[in-house]
């Protein structure tokens, strides 16, 4: 990306791992916090209405445990940057990623958030092209803006990394009649 | 003292509640990764630098809520004689008298609901 | 309506000897009144605009080779009569005289200029960068090549240049 005007402080965290070292307990655990995540809002743009649409009725979050959207990173582990990064907002965003406690994961909504999306060009003078460029990001959604349903997926795959299996059924080819 | 089963339930039933308390602490402690970054300890989670000092002015317009606060706790003060010995007073010379006083306690209320105390946008002026 | 304000902005620009009045052409601009003024009057236009019961729409810069222009939308609240005033932004670095103490609203409008265009305005009580940065080197919407001219942005036609010409302006 093109920085020729500034620098990106990426995140400085270190995690430790935790003392006690079980694997089943850990397993246990790690089920467990996946099942309920706690995301933390971080709607930037227009990602932020899917992430709306997602915890409502319709698109129910709740049913998978994730409904308790904290605006404090200090009660969140889930971070959804549901949204364009600009350069003003970046050192925000790496504040906040670093004053989440462990475990933590990081959700990249959107391909602003990816890619910098359409933002991203030659020159480009006020958009963070991708957040990864600054926290560690865990799931990828791609889509401009991506269905709520993508959202979804995006959460098991999220289970799917820290569990290391799915748990939900895959959803169904639909039968064009 | 004597000793008996529910002095026994008692305290184990407050070691429970401690421990329902310190459990998920020490739990955490032990069974979960820690996090250590430049910014964490910072007092607050808006994502900018905070900055200027912590001691704000405090609006001078809520004394009114410590008075009154003041005026009614030293009437419970007074009222609590009242009644330890209401049950055993004969007659209603106690009745009336109480009501009495807890007359000149609603003047007072009165005198602060028409000061406009008790509707917050109004600014109290003495 | 907007014939009232184009007189009192004429008479008002006359003190000060400068001021080209363009053909608004609402159907195509929006504008009911069209003026561009030179950076001394901008103040008093705009305290006659706020006495007259206007609100700051806009404000918005062009970088032109004749210099930065920045352009000022008002209107009202009752009916559209949106008044369009252009001035140019002269010295190095660019700037004009700040609004911000007649319309408050002006305040951030400004701050984005200055981050786009590096207008300075004199008088900002809080002039930094609103969307970028505070960091950044080179205002990103100033333009190093392909520049225009303002005769090329508004039509010749459009340009009225005796105020006394126009519609029975008192002089």
């Amino acid at each position: 990306m093109a920085e020729k005007n500034h620098v990106l402080n990426p995140a400085e965290t270190t995690i430790d791992p935790p003392i006690v070292r079980i694997k089943p307990v850990q397993d246990i655990l790690d089920l467990c916090r996946s099942m309920s995540f706690w995301p933390m809002t971080f709607g930037l743009a227009c990602c932020a209405i899917e992430m709306m649409a997602v915890g409502m009725a319709r698109f129910d979050l709740a049913r998978f445990g994730a409904e308790a959207f904290r605006p404090s990173p200090r009660q969140a582990d889930l971070m959804i940057v549901a949204g364009t990064v600009s350069r003003k907002m970046a050192p925000a965003v790496v504040r906040l990623y670093e004053q989440m406690p462990a475990p933590k994961w990081v959700m990249a909504l959107g391909n602003c958030a990816i890619s910098g999306g359409p933002f991203s060009f030659e020159g480009q003078y006020g958009i963070v092209e991708g957040v990864d460029a600054i926290i560690p990001v865990d799931v990828y959604v791609p889509g401009c803006p991506p269905r709520p349903e993508g959202l979804l997926e995006g959460l098991f795959a999220l289970q799917q990394k820290i569990t290391g299996r799915r748990w939900w059924p895959l959803p169904e080819k639909a039968v064009l009649s | 003292m004597v000793f008996e089963w529910v002095h026994l339930a008692i305290v184990l039933f407050l070691a429970a509640g401690a421990l329902l308390g310190a459990l998920p602490l020490v739990a955490s402690r032990f069974l979960a990764p820690r996090s250590s970054a430049k910014d964490l300890g910072l007092p607050y989670e808006c994502g900018i630098r905070p900055h200027g000092p912590a001691r704000v002015r405090f609006g001078i317009n809520y004394y009114v809520y410590a008075l009154l606060f003041l005026a009614f706790d030293v009437d419970v003060l007074y009222l609590f004689p009242v009644a330890v010995y209401y049950p055993h007073s004969p007659g209603w010379t106690v009745f009336w008298e109480f009501i009495v006083f807890l007359g000149i306690l609603a003047l007072a209320v009165l005198y602060f609901l028409k000061k406009g105390v008790f509707t917050w946008p109004r600014k109290i002026t003495f | 309506m907007s014939h009232a304000t184009e007189r009192l902005l004429i008479d008002l620009c006359r003190q000060s000897g400068k001021c080209i009045v363009h053909n608004p052409c609402y159907p195509i601009t929006g504008s009911c009144v069209d003026i561009s003024i030179d950076a001394p009057t901008l103040l008093d236009a705009a305290r006659l605009l706020s006495d007259l019961g206007y609100f700051l729409e806009d404000v918005t810069a062009v970088d032109v080779s004749e210099g930065i222009w920045l352009i000022y939308h008002f209107d009202r609240w009752e009916a559209s009569q949106r008044v369009t005033l252009r001035v140019f932004a002269s010295g190095e670095p660019p700037s004009a005289p700040s609004l911000s103490a007649i319309f408050q609203g002006a305040d951030w409008h400004e701050r984005e200029c200055f981050d786009f265009f590096g207008v300075r305005f004199d008088g900002h009580p809080n002039l930094k960068p609103l969307l970028l940065p505070d960091d950044i080197e080179a205002p990103p919407l100033l333009k190093t090549s392909g520049k225009r001219s303002v005769l090329g942005l508004i039509p010749i036609e459009r340009w009225v240049e005796d105020s006394t010409k126009i519609r029975g302006a008192a002089s």
